[in-house]
């Protein structure tokens, strides 16, 4: 039986979400409670968890009431999400639709996998650099592909 | 002013400039060079060394700056200071910050952190940029040259550090390099792939011993302690010496070079062949260092 959401009239919906990816999408993307702000000052969120997709088998779809999202803030979600699709939605119609691609940098969204690497040790965060797909730690300048940092 | 962290920092230029300004210190390392009298150069030592520690000293007293050691044993950060409040409180002492570190990434924090020039003099098993432009500046000395040349890096090439970034420097000068490690420590696939893409680099890797053709041959120690078995760990030395009979297969003017300590993977009795190289290298230390303070002093 489908889940029946609500549709949006002006917002965002991130479509083809890796399946269970939604969560760490909300947080990437500060859209989750522990981003600090106040429930009644947050946007109408909804989050819709392994649904069935005729390109990916399951997946998850986020929609946002009342933000569009630009495709550089949306791009940080290219790493656990690198087949999403990012819907512009205004006055109920999709205004455009934009493929995430993996930003040149990534600023603290993963941890680096190694762990005599100073980000994971006492900076506290990280910096990653795309070079052709795969990322360098800028610290420990250890090379890992987009699957190693998602966990 | 420039930080020296990484040998990926330094374009092809840069790396020109600094050899041919470490000629100049060579030639003027034994006259009165007060260039950066009155300037303190601290060193920061959270792990052992010997030949880059006293290196740097050297060249910074022969450069006229005075020396603020860092002694860890004796430390607050041996009571448990963070990195970041040592480094802010020394770079507040000093004009230059000379650190070795075993956490990797940490120089380029400890850049971040101070308003000084920070060197690399180590950082775990990332980098040893300074290390680097002493091989460099060993081969462009002897050979007067890198392109065409034929340099072989023996020995555990998973785990050397100075191997890691030298890989990548000849391969942006244009030399032929091999690679001969036994199995299981051969160079990472990934440092191979980033010479050969960045610079089109000419790689070969092996693990058979054998000097034949070689201009430059750059030895490196089998790391026991990175070994469970030590049996194994003295198996895999014993087939990588470099013998006084495997050097008759060698050319008349190849060089031999180690970043040293060389424990038993280079016989003594090597010592006093006219390929080895290895002293001369690590004497090299100095003027390569007084050009890289000169460099990171810079007005």
């Amino acid at each position: 039986m489908p889940i029946l959401v609500e549709r949006i009239e002006q917002g965002t919906v991130v479509d083809r979400i890796e399946a269970f990816a939604g969560a760490r999408v909300l947080e990437i993307l500060k859209l989750a409670p522990t981003s600090g702000a106040a429930p009644d000052k947050m946007h109408r969120i909804a989050l819709v968890i392994n649904v069935p997709s005729r390109h990916m088998g399951r997946k998850d779809i986020l929609k946002i009431e009342g933000r569009e999202l630009k495709p550089s803030e949306a791009n940080k979600i290219a790493l656990i999400a690198p087949r999403a699709r990012l819907n512009v939605i205004r006055g109920g119609k999709v205004v455009q639709k934009t493929d995430v691609k993996l930003p040149t940098k990534l600023d603290d969204i993963a941890a680096c996998p190694n762990p005599q690497c100073i980000s994971i040790n006492e900076r506290g965060n990280s910096l990653f650099l795309n070079e052709k797909g795969r990322l360098r730690c800028t610290y420990c300048e250890r090379l890992f592909s987009t699957y190693e940092l998602v966990v | 002013m420039p930080d020296l962290i990484s040998i990926r920092d330094l374009d092809k230029t840069t790396i020109e400039k600094l050899l041919q300004s470490s000629q100049t210190m060579e030639k003027n390392l034994f006259t009165s060079f007060d260039k950066h009298k009155g300037k303190v150069a601290a060193t920061l030592f959270f792990e052992p060394s010997t030949r880059t520690h006293l290196s740097f000293q050297t060249a910074a007293q022969r450069l006229g700056l005075s020396i603020v050691p860092y002694s860890h044993a004796s430390s607050s950060s041996a009571k448990g200071e963070s990195l970041r409040d040592t480094l802010k409180i020394v770079d507040g002492y000093a004009d230059v910050l000379i650190m070795r570190h075993p956490m990797e990434g940490s120089c380029r924090y400890a850049a971040e952190v101070c308003t000084h020039p920070v060197i690399n003099a180590g950082d775990g098993a990332n980098q040893h940029p300074t290390q680097t432009l002493i091989d460099l500046y060993t081969i462009q000395s002897a050979k007067g040259k890198f392109k065409g040349l034929e340099v072989r890096l023996i020995g555990d090439l998973a785990h050397a550090r100075a191997m890691r970034s030298l890989v990548y420097a000849l391969g942006m000068f244009g030399a032929k390099v091999s690679l001969v490690a036994p199995k299981g420590l051969e160079m990472d696939p990934a440092l191979v792939a980033e010479a050969i893409e960045k610079f089109g680099a000419d790689i070969t890797q092996t693990d058979k011993l054998d000097l034949a053709g070689a201009d430059v041959v750059y030895a490196c120690r089998i790391q026991k302690e990175r070994f469970s078995d030590p049996y194994q760990a003295a198996k895999l030395q014993a087939s990588f010496r470099i013998m006084p009979e495997l050097l008759k297969d060698a050319k008349p003017d190849m060089i031999l070079m180690h970043p040293l300590p060389k424990i038993d993977e280079i016989p003594p009795e090597v010592d006093s062949s006219p390929h080895a190289y290895y002293f001369k290298q690590a004497a090299f230390g100095v003027p390569v260092r007084m050009a890289v303070l000169d460099y990171c002093l810079q007005q």
